[in-house]
């Protein structure tokens, strides 16, 4: 079953997964073996930061790929970007495939919102030591949190309201993955900063 | 100017923030990249062999109360369609009720229906040219579909005089014109044949009336119909 979805799900999943692996205590080990002393050395806020970011490109790619795969079918009527029936059927039908209220295109609002929090996520990893930092924290976490109820939706769309429900669409599942893993980085972040975890006597990067 | 310097090297707040707006920048740059090499982009517009743009408008199914859902055309027509495969082909038909030649070609456009209803979907598109002395509404649009009692049709007169029989397909309402000019519509009755997949077959603004117009192109396209 592997060999017939498509590449790009592997470079997604791989991405993210990186991103989701990276915060965690294991991954000092495997940056050490990989002779990334720099980063072994780096506290834990700061990897955590540094997989954020990763997931956030992730989710920004998956994007960013189902607007490829829109324009696809848009134009052609079928996708090469997406060969499994359930792109089709949420991304190929504007019913499902804009944003309730505004009429955009998910994939252009995702773009959107995972630039807005790469921004943030990376003022972050650049400035760790800076006093603003709890305050776009806290704005990090509040607009990963708006996109819970959307993920959620979405969610409701693919198991039960569209058409030959239960469909699932790959990519958008990669982007409603890195939402939660962003919100869930951004939890943690805040939780750290709170407690007074936060290394304020890292360098900055830059 | 060296303290101003200074002061900017210190700022390590706007250093991380402008490396950061720059990286995003940067990764954005890469994703419209990535959107422009892999996306075919779609080449819109009513001529023939483009797909037709979309149409979103107010429907009104025939025998329904009321103006309804909006018909949307891209989420209705078959885009995996391929030629020589069955599908439903579309004729979109946009007219003016006060327009004679609509009132005229309302019996044509019964007439190809029972010939070749079974496998071309018909629309019809209410429309405003905003001709002087002209008026028409949604309940005027109504009623030349179901030639029901209303004045008003073609320049005052009763809809149930019109020509034909009530029509049996579907009525979209775009007097805003928020579709016609997509369309190019600068007259009516104005008429494009759809193939299954959305391509145009068929447009009457590209063809000599001499032609035969759309009874013609049906007949070319269809033969004898059903």
């Amino acid at each position: 079953m592997l060999h017939e979805l498509d590449p790009m799900l592997y470079v997604l999943a791989v991405i993210i997964g990186i991103g989701c692996i990276i915060p965690l205590q294991k991954a000092r080990k495997m940056f050490n073996s990989l002779k990334q002393e720099k980063i072994v050395g780096w506290p834990d806020s700061r990897r955590m930061l540094l997989g954020l970011n990763v997931v956030i490109f992730g989710g920004l790619l998956a994007s960013t790929w189902t607007w490829v795969i829109h324009r696809q079918l848009l134009g052609a009527g079928a996708s090469t970007a997406c060969t499994a029936q359930g792109c089709h059927t949420l991304i190929g039908d504007s019913r499902w495939n804009e944003v309730p209220l505004l009429g955009v295109e998910w994939g252009i609002f995702g773009l959107l919102a995972f630039s807005l929090l790469g921004f943030i996520a990376l003022s972050l990893l650049f400035s760790p030591t800076e006093t603003w930092n709890r305050i776009w924290i806290k704005a990090g976490l509040v607009f990963s949190g708006l996109g819970l109820p959307a993920v959620a939706w979405l969610v409701l769309v693919e198991l039960v309201l569209a058409d030959g429900a239960p469909v699932i669409c790959p990519f958008c599942t990669m982007a409603h993955i890195a939402t939660v893993a962003s919100f869930v980085l951004f939890l943690l972040l805040s939780k750290a900063h709170d407690a007074g975890d936060w290394e304020k006597a890292v360098e900055p990067l830059s | 100017m060296n303290e101003q310097r200074r002061a900017l090297l210190r700022d390590e707040d706007g250093d991380g923030r402008l490396w950061a707006a720059f990286s995003v920048m940067g990764m954005l740059t890469v994703m419209f990249a990535v959107l422009i090499i892999y996306s075919v982009a779609p080449d819109i517009g009513p001529e023939e062999g483009k797909l037709a743009p979309n149409l979103i408008a107010p429907a009104h199914p025939a025998g329904a109360a009321d103006w309804g859902d909006p018909f949307v055309l891209y989420d209705d027509m078959n885009r995996d369609w391929a030629e020589g495969e069955e599908g439903s082909w579309y004729v979109i038909q946009f007219i003016d009720t006060d327009c004679g030649h609509c009132w005229t070609e309302a019996e044509d456009m019964s007439i190809m229906h029972d010939q070749f209803g079974s496998y071309v979907k018909f629309i019809t598109v209410g429309i405003s040219l905003g001709i002087p002395g002209w008026s028409t509404s949604p309940d005027e649009i109504i009623a030349f579909q179901e030639r029901s009692d209303y004045d008003g049709c073609n320049g005052g007169k009763n809809c149930n005089t019109r020509p034909g029989e009530a029509h049996s397909w579907t009525y979209l309402n775009d007097i805003d014109g928020s579709e016609k000019s997509e369309w190019e519509v600068s007259s009516t009755p104005f008429a494009i044949i759809l193939q299954p997949n959305g391509v145009v077959a068929w447009n009457m603004g590209q063809h000599e009336p001499q032609e035969g117009g759309l009874p013609t192109a049906m007949n070319n396209l269809f033969g004898g119909g059903a």
